[in-house]
């Protein structure tokens, strides 16, 4: 049995901002208007942007570019170590614009956002949402900055919403409706869905799949059992005729990564990264309330060609929940201890079986240590949120060479305020 | 360029109401004995420093551009970072 394109009519928005954080530091520093800027988390030569000004990727600057190749490709490039509290601002005035049109919008990422208009028609009295999309661009430009500009793209699921929105940028706006939804996968290439990368596009050529066309009339059957080979196949048939398969889940996970400054293989120093990121991911889990079973340690090693992977991790799941810094520096040593001993260059730990966090709300007769324990987490965090993250830390940590200041995440916005 | 300064700095600014809030803006910056008069203003955005919130106003004059930063405690402004066009 086929599936017809979904007639309803289009109603949810996508609106992303045009290279976020080179536009943001345009914005911020008019001198750098017109030229290519790129962002990067470290400021040296082999950093890498995370994003570019367009008029840097005019000039064959993209994400992932090391800055010291971008320098090479755009004379005059201006490279800018990232400004996480200037993002989270734009991020917040964003999220406030659109949550002003419809209690269905929320923020995907630091960047974009949905604004879901089904069910909004008595207020929008016929208006369409063309003329809703030309109010938001020039709400950015009034609210946020003269200089910013989004594209916006507007369908029937949040992903066809996101495909309009990559069409014509910068400053884009277009509408994909059942009319039109065939004639818009004509025009593009399977990389230019979102969601779908090199090594999807080569999976999709394997099963004989070369264009969205294609893809969009390949039965659900050969998708689920042959391409994707699970449930992501019967989404991609239901997305790419344009019913809604995106479901927000709630969080499962709370963590923290870091690449390393100075890498490093001696194990004391990496004990006091370790240290470090486990009472970060503490303080987000105390501030959801939550506390893990789970813990996993994830590292990535610099090249060797004598060993087959550069990467190793280990997850364990407990029988007891930890939420305290220093019981998941107790876990983390423990996988730590079955690491091989190798230059490491990238730190990830990840806790998940999240659940409600057990508070000690009256004195243990029997277990006065774990009571104090308690109470010393709880003050170094009362002089941490007064004075700032990490001002009371222990002396290994303070003397650490790698300082592990608070990078802008890709996507995740999770652990904004 | 970009050079890091970290001075404290004078600053005549406006406080004006705007949509039940009030909008600071800096028209004029003394450093090191010279003037700067803003002529394009840039963003302003706000920074939690422990239980402290900096204001941050970024803006440019000529071929200069400022950010600086107002301290609503002690309400003393500071000169961070200035950016001169190459």
């Amino acid at each position: 049995m086929t599936l017809d394109i979904n007639p309803a009519p289009p109603e949810v928005m996508h609106i992303d901002l045009n290279s976020a954080f080179a536009m943001t530091e345009q914005q911020a520093n008019p001198l750098l208007r017109g030229k290519p800027v790129g962002i990067t988390n470290r400021l040296n030569n082999f950093a890498i942007c995370i994003t570019a000004s367009y008029e840097a990727k005019a000039r064959g600057v993209s994400i992932g570019t090391r800055v010291g190749a971008a320098r090479q490709l755009a004379p005059g490039f201006v490279i800018l170590e990232a400004d996480p509290a200037k993002y989270m601002y734009v991020h917040s005035k964003l999220r406030q614009i659109f949550t002003s049109y419809s209690p269905v919008s929320y923020m995907k990422s630091v960047d974009e956002g949905i604004i879901d208009f089904k069910g909004m028609a008595p207020i929008l009295k016929g208006r369409p949402l063309e003329d809703v999309a030309a109010e938001i661009k020039q709400r950015v430009r009034d609210e946020v900055g003269d200089y910013m500009s989004v594209n916006i793209g507007i369908g029937q699921n949040r992903w066809l919403a996101k495909v309009g929105a990559s069409l014509f940028k910068p400053d884009g706006l277009f509408t994909i409706d059942k009319d039109n939804l065939l004639l818009v996968y004509a025009m593009l290439g399977l990389t230019d869905l979102p969601y779908i990368n090199y090594r999807y596009e080569r999976r999709l050529h394997e099963a004989g799949i070369y264009t969205p066309l294609e893809l969009y009339n390949t039965s659900e059957r050969v998708l689920s059992k042959q391409v994707f080979k699970s449930i992501n196949g019967h989404h991609w048939y239901l997305k790419l005729r344009g019913y809604e398969t995106e479901v927000a889940f709630g969080m499962r996970t709370v963590g923290r990564s870091y690449v390393l400054e100075h890498r490093t293989d001696d194990p004391k120093e990496f004990a006091t990264l370790l240290y470090k990121s486990c009472m970060k991911v503490a303080r987000r889990l105390a501030r959801f309330g939550l506390e893990a079973r789970g813990l996993m340690l994830d590292l990535r090693f610099t090249h060797d060609p004598s060993q087959p992977h550069s990467r190793w991790f280990l997850r364990h799941m407990y029988k007891s929940g930890a939420s305290r810094g220093d019981e998941l520096y107790a876990r983390a040593l423990e996988l730590y201890a079955r690491c091989p001993r190798r230059v490491i260059k990238y730190l990830g730990i990840t806790t998940y079986g999240l659940r409600p966090a057990l508070q000690l709300t009256q004195p243990s007769l029997f277990n006065d240590e774990e009571a104090k324990r308690w109470r010393l987490e709880k003050a170094i965090n009362e002089v941490n949120d007064q004075f700032g993250e990490l001002a009371l830390a222990p002396a290994s940590v303070v003397s650490s060479r790698n300082p592990m200041k608070d990078k802008i995440p890709f996507g995740s916005i999770r652990y904004f305020d | 360029m970009l050079e890091k300064v970290n001075e404290p700095v004078e600053v005549l600014a406006s406080f004006a109401r705007h949509n039940q809030q009030v909008r600071i803006t800096p028209h004029l910056l003394k450093w090191r004995g010279k003037h700067y008069q803003l002529e394009v203003f840039g963003l302003y955005h706000p920074e939690r420093r422990g239980d402290k919130r900096i204001h941050i106003f970024s803006f440019s004059s000529g071929s200069t551009s400022f950010r600086t930063e107002l301290d609503p405690e002690t309400l003393v402004w500071t000169l961070v970072e200035v950016f001169y066009d190459a």
